[in-house]
């Protein structure tokens, strides 16, 4: 066996008790899971919650100056959305209808009506750019049909299929086809229909006039040259100050921050990362204070000879590092089956490439960095004076 | 101050350094644990001259102070009262920096072997090499080599874990030993270690000491095997070097004077403790030494060569080994009763008479012999055997 320039005594210590280092690893990987379940917990409710307006195939948007979050209805009437027809730089304007809070379908299999989500535009707009919806555009302008998500639990709603009829809001339904979107912490499931059909599950939507429909969206495409952030500036000018023009993402970014900050989701789990890191901190901590003790004797010695404190400091955070990479390694791949399962029994996007595993990385290596270095600390009352006792 | 100026005092000939080239040097050192009321004082005034392949032995009894002294040279501690001068580097004022550089100087020998258990025999020691670096072929080939000197050549590979108490201290001492250190600091090194080893490693301290290299070897021990190998005994009591001899000077005045009369029955201690005191002078064939009538103030015993004594103009007899003579006038209250003269080239040892009365106070033993002699003898007249 030949040695290379450097003898690597922060691996050979990590590594020398295999059982040890076994539960070292561990720890430092239940620490990793945790971060990246509770960071993946929060990635996916946040995605979920925009899930449907990042398939909104246009650039700009109208909603109601009340409008904080588009799981509450705050519409406005579809007056404006003719009015912005009329706006340079706009090629099309089309009212998008969505009832989250009032609106159930009853579950064939068990007769029982739960709530569910329903989005209902002109077939011929294309407003959602959802390949299944496009290819049965024909099918589900049909009167009293819908679109169903594939992804919505089966908990609530069985199996959807084409040709299932049941009740939506208490009227008779067909399904004629399913497409795959995604539910979110607010809704179990989903559904599309046409305007029309919209009108007719919720007359309340309907008005005297065109003119008066309660929009809840208004999906502006802008002509091929135009700059968004111009029409949007164009539209806030033009139409009264009841309704807000926001580029796609805005409108994206709102509804995330709402979900993030205001609800806040998403400040739960982030404590939930820190109380990971905090638990991770506290086992390397541990684990590297208990080797050092271990061997406070032999670093004594090496600091007799003429190390240098920083160069003791230098193989414990190696062998923090190491211990970090480690754990990380066995945190994924746990994190990875853990996500896949959650995905399966939720339904929420859950998977490691989107849960910024890059930031998950790093948090494990300053975690054990720093609890590395706290615990090297110990290395400075290794006397070797004391060696000659 | 000058290092120049800090030559300690000690003018005993088994005091001053073997040589010239001096890399200890401590003057009055002086160090304390603890401050205000729990202040404890365990290094008292301390002198010590050490030359470059000197291989010396500290003993004393526990809580003496000699592993406080060996922290201090070793640059382990840093220093309170007093100058310290250690390879040429002052240490009195060094911070924390100086300090680590010098003892990439130096060989530390513990008691504990303090390996780390996960680096085999030959990683623990390339350790030690981090701190000299070279070629790695250079660098592995130093270690296998002293790991060989030290009869370990086959277990280079083996774990701590898979070596005896015996093997694990000598790839300490292999550790402390592979960067050819200008001075090597050993706590009890030979004490876990059967006699052949022990043997091994005294041969090589003392192979280092006489080498090119001309290493410094300092050890706190109490084997007396490694008494062969030394070239200096120190010995500390309550804080204090209370004896600091050449333990070659040493060995020959003590055999001198177990063979005076006068002194006949005194125990080894003794005897080492009074040659302690003495000094040593060289004398050319012809030259008269003392003068009967005159004030003596020195006792002379003769340790090579051969005297004429006489008395009254007269020769009276041969003085040869381990004859006394001579007189400390002022407190044996005579004069000098013969004139002595050297036949030949002579070494003599001597004692004058301050340490004379030193080594009364300080040796109960020698006391009441010189007590016993002047009892035996008539007042005024010469004590029958003195010393």
């Amino acid at each position: 066996m030949r040695l290379g320039r450097n003898i690597p005594l922060a691996w050979k210590n990590l590594t020398e008790h295999k059982l040890r280092l076994l539960a070292s690893v561990a720890g430092v990987a239940f620490a990793t899971t945790l971060m990246f379940m509770e960071n993946g917990f929060r990635k996916s409710i946040l995605d979920s919650m925009v899930n449907i307006i990042e398939r909104i195939d246009g650039q700009v948007v109208l909603v109601s100056r009340t409008l904080y979050t588009l799981s509450v209805p705050f519409p406005f009437p579809m007056e404006r959305v003719v009015q912005a027809r009329g706006v340079e730089g706009v090629a099309s304007a089309s009212p998008l209808y969505t009832v989250t809070r009032s609106s159930f379908w009853r579950n064939p299999e068990t007769g029982r009506e739960e709530r569910i989500c329903v989005v209902g535009y002109d077939p011929a707009d294309d407003l959602l750019d959802v390949p299944e919806l496009k290819e049965d555009r024909e099918l589900w302008s049909r009167p009293d049909t819908a679109m169903a998500d594939d992804l919505s639990r089966p908990a609530q709603f069985g199996e959807f299929r084409a040709g299932q009829v049941s009740e939506l809001a208490g009227k008779r339904f067909e399904v004629v086809g399913t497409f795959a979107l995604g539910i979110n912490v607010q809704t179990n499931g989903n559904l599309v229909v046409s305007d029309r059909n919209m009108m007719t599950a919720f007359p309340e939507l309907d008005g005297p006039s065109l003119m008066d429909r309660k929009v809840q969206v208004g999906v502006i495409r802008t002509a091929p040259d135009a700059d968004p952030r111009r029409v949007r500036d164009a539209l806030a000018e033009a139409l009264p100050p009841d309704v807000r023009a926001l580029t796609l993402d805005e409108f994206i970014a709102r509804e995330r921050d709402f979900w993030d900050k205001v609800a806040p989701i998403g400040t739960v789990f982030y404590i939930g990362v820190v109380m990971g890191f905090i638990v991770g901190s506290v086992i390397c901590y541990q684990v590297l204070y208990s080797d050092i003790s271990d061997r406070l004797p032999e670093f004594a010695t090496l600091k007799a000879i003429g190390y240098s404190n920083l160069a003791l400091y230098r193989v414990v955070l190696t062998q923090a590092l190491y211990l970090a990479l480690l754990g990380y390694a066995a945190g994924l791949i746990v994190s990875h089956f853990l996500f896949q399962w959650v995905n399966r029994m939720t339904g929420l996007p859950m998977d490691v490439p989107r849960n910024n595993p890059g930031v998950i990385l790093l948090l494990t290596v300053l975690m054990c960095l720093g609890s590395g270095a706290y615990a090297a600390r110990k290395l400075i009352s290794a006397d070797p004076a004391q060696l000659f006792a | 101050m000058t290092s120049a100026m800090l030559t300690t005092t000690l003018n005993r000939a088994v005091n001053k350094p073997a040589g010239a080239d001096v890399v200890i040097r401590a003057v009055g050192v002086n160090y304390a644990y603890g401050a205000g009321e729990t202040r404890t004082q365990v290094l008292f005034d301390n002198h010590l001259e050490i030359s470059r392949g000197e291989v010396v032995i500290m003993t004393g009894p526990s809580g003496s102070g000699k592993s406080t002294l060996l922290t201090l040279i070793g640059a382990l501690r840093s220093m309170q009262e007093g100058y310290l001068e250690v390879l040429h580097k002052n240490l009195s004022k060094a911070g924390e920096g100086a300090r680590v550089d010098i003892r990439k100087e130096i060989g530390f020998i513990f008691q504990q072997h303090n390996l780390f258990s996960s680096l085999s025999a030959l990683e623990n020691v390339r350790m030690a090499t981090a701190l000299k670096p070279a070629s790695v072929d250079e660098m592995t080939g130093r270690c296998v080599d002293m790991l060989t000197r030290l009869g370990l050549g086959e277990r280079i590979h083996h774990l701590p874990s898979e070596l005896s108490g015996g093997q694990k201290q000598r790839v300490a001492i292999a550790r402390a030993l592979v960067n050819a250190p200008s001075l090597i600091l050993a706590d009890e090194p030979t004490a876990s270690l059967d006699a052949n080893s022990s043997q091994v490693v005294l041969d090589l301290l003392r192979e280092l000491a006489d080498g090119p290299s001309r290493t410094t070897v300092l050890l706190v021990t109490h084997d007396q095997r490694v008494i062969d190998k030394a070239d200096r005994i120190v010995n500390m009591v309550g804080g204090k070097i209370v004896t600091n001899s050449l333990t070659k000077v040493a060995v020959r005045i003590v055999r001198a004077l177990a063979a005076t009369e006068g002194l006949v029955g005194l125990g080894e201690a003794t005897l080492s403790r009074l040659a302690n005191y003495m000094t040593v002078e060289d004398f050319s064939a012809g030259d008269e030494i003392v003068r009967q009538g005159d004030e003596g103030d020195r006792f002379y015993i003769v340790g090579s060569g051969v005297a004429d004594a006489y008395k009254d103009g007269q020769f009276d007899e041969e003085k040869c080994f381990g004859e006394s003579f001579g007189m400390i006038s002022s407190y044996f209250k005579i004069p000098i009763p013969e004139t002595v003269k050297a036949r030949t080239d002579m070494e003599v040892y001597v004692l004058d008479k301050d340490d004379f009365l030193r080594a009364l106070a300080d040796d109960q033993s020698f006391e009441g012999r010189i007590r016993s002699l002047l009892a035996g003898a008539a007042p005024g007249a010469q004590p029958a055997a003195t010393p």
